[in-house]
C-alpha cells in the first residue's frame, strides 16, 4: 500500500490522456492500415494500460515488492501469448506438405456493393441532351 | 492484491490466448463477426469506464486526504458509472440474443447477413422513360440511363442489379441481390463466425462479471466510508477497491479494439 499522495491533477491529466487515446484508436480504426491496424490498435492499449497501472494504481510510488508483482502478472502472459504464437506461426514453415494453420486463411470476399462508383456511372450514361 | 491481480491476468490471459490463436487462423470470419459489433456502444462503453476509473482514483485520493463525504460522493459516482455501463451491454446483449448472434443451435449470421443484403439499397430516382432494354431516371433534375435486361433487373457498373418492377412515374429502387460468390462466401463465413461469437461473449461475459463483483464491493465499501470507518491513518479497503476496479478497467481495454475494431467502416 503506497503511503504517497498524488495530487489531483495527475489524475485528471491521466484520464484526459487516456481519453485522447481512445479517440485515437478510433481514428486508427477508421483506415485500412492493414496487417499494422493490429499492431496500432495494440501499441495505444498497451499505453492506456501503462497509463492506468502507473498512476491510477500508484505503482509509480509503489514498493519494489509492488512494482515486481506487477510486472510478474503482465510478464507470464508474454510468455503464454509468445509460446503459444511460437508454434502457430511457425506451423507452415514445419509442415509445408500437410498445410498446417495457414491452411484455414481464405482471401477476403471481394466488396459486393455495385454502388460505389455509382455517380461515375451516371456521369458516363447520361442522356445526351437533343 | 498485486498476487491476486496478477492470477486475474492470467485468467483473462488464458481468454486472450484462445482468442489470438483463432484469430490467426481465420481473420476473415472474425472480421465479419466484429463487424456485427456496435462500435458507438463499445466505444461509449469505453469512455464510460475511463470516467469510473478517474471518479474511482479521486474516491481513493479523498480517502487519503480524510474526505469522508468527498469519498462517499467518488464511490457513489463509480458506482453509477458502472451500472451504466452494465446498462449498455446489456442493451448489447439484448440485440444479439434478437439478431440470434449468440453461439449454439440458433446461430444465424448467415441469415442476417442474407436478409441485410435483401434490404433496399436506396431509391436512384424516378423513372422518366423506359424501353426495351433502357430504363431512363431522373433525379434532382439530372437524367440518368441504365441498361435493364428484364423488368426486374437492371445493370449498373457491370453487374446485374435487382430492382422493383419497373413503371414509368414511380421509383428506380434498388433491391441489390447477394451475387452467387457472396452468397457462397456467406454460407462458408457463417458457421466459423460463430468461433469470433463464443470468444465475444465468454470475454465480455466474465468481464461484466467481474463489473458487478466491482459493484457489489464498491456498495459495501461506500457504505464503510459513510459510516466513518476509513481515515488517512486507513484506507486499505478503498485502495484495494480501486486497484481491483482498475485491473477491471484495464481488461475492457483490451477488449474494446480486439472485438469491435477489426474491420470497422463506418
Amino acid at each position: 500500500m503506497s503511503t504517497h499522495v498524488a495530487s489531483r491533477s495527475v489524475y485528471y491529466a491521466t484520464f484526459a490522456a487516456l481519453l485522447i487515446l481512445l479517440l485515437l484508436t478510433l481514428l486508427a480504426a477508421r483506415f485500412d492500415l492493414g496487417r499494422l491496424s493490429l499492431a496500432v490498435a495494440m501499441l495505444i492499449a498497451v499505453v492506456k494500460a501503462a497509463l492506468i497501472v502507473v498512476y491510477f494504481m500508484h505503482v509509480r510510488h509503489g514498493s519494489s515488492l509492488v512494482r515486481a508483482f506487477a510486472a510478474a502478472g503482465f510478464l507470464w502472459l508474454a510468455i503464454l501469448l509468445t509460446l503459444a504464437m511460437a508454434d502457430y506461426l511457425t506451423r507452415d514453415a514445419a509442415t509445408e506438405t500437410t498445410g498446417g494453420g495457414g491452411a484455414l486463411r481464405e482471401q477476403k470476399p471481394p466488396s459486393v456493393s455495385p454502388w460505389a462508383k455509382r455517380s461515375a456511372v451516371e456521369k458516363s450514361s447520361r442522356v445526351p441532351p437533343r | 492484491m498485486w498476487t491476486f491481480l496478477a492470477t486475474e491476468v492470467l485468467f483473462f490471459g488464458g481468454l486472450f490466448a484462445g482468442y489470438t490463436v483463432y484469430r490467426y487462423l481465420d481473420p476473415p470470419a472474425f472480421a465479419t463477426g466484429s463487424r456485427q459489433l456496435d462500435v458507438t456502444l463499445g466505444a461509449i462503453n469505453t469512455g464510460v469506464l475511463l470516467l469510473s476509473s478517474l471518479t474511482m482514483a479521486l474516491a481513493v485520493n479523498s480517502a487519503q486526504t480524510d474526505r469522508k463525504k468527498q469519498t462517499v460522493g467518488f464511490l457513489a459516482a463509480t458506482l453509477a458509472l458502472g451500472l451504466v455501463f452494465l446498462g449498455i451491454k446489456f442493451d448489447e446483449y439484448r440485440h444479439k440474443f434478437e439478431d440470434r448472434l449468440v453461439p449454439g443451435r440458433n446461430f444465424a449470421l448467415e441469415r442476417l447477413l442474407h436478409a441485410r443484403s435483401q434490404e433496399p439499397a436506396g431509391v436512384v430516382g424516378t423513372i422518366v422513360k423506359l424501353g426495351p432494354h433502357r430504363v431512363a431516371i431522373e433525379r434532382g433534375g439530372n437524367l440518368a440511363v441504365f441498361a435493364a435486361t428484364d423488368k426486374t433487373r437492371v445493370t449498373v457498373n457491370g453487374r446485374a442489379a435487382g430492382v422493383r418492377d419497373l413503371a414509368v412515374g414511380q421509383a428506380l429502387e434498388i433491391v441489390a441481390p447477394p451475387d452467387r460468390a457472396s452468397a457462397d462466401s456467406l454460407r462458408a463465413v457463417s458457421p466459423r463466425a460463430e468461433m469470433f461469437f463464443s470468444f465475444y461473449f465468454a470475454m465480455t461475459g466474465f468481464h461484466a462479471l467481474h463489473m458487478l463483483i466491482g459493484v457489489g464491493v464498491v456498495v459495501v465499501v461506500a457504505i464503510k466510508a459513510g459510516r466513518g470507518r476509513f481515515s488517512s491513518l486507513y484506507y486499505t479497503p478503498v485502495e484495494m477497491t480501486g486497484l481491483y476496479w482498475h485491473f477491471v478497467d484495464i481488461v475492457w481495454v483490451f477488449l474494446f479494439p480486439l472485438l469491435y475494431l477489426i474491420d470497422w467502416h463506418p
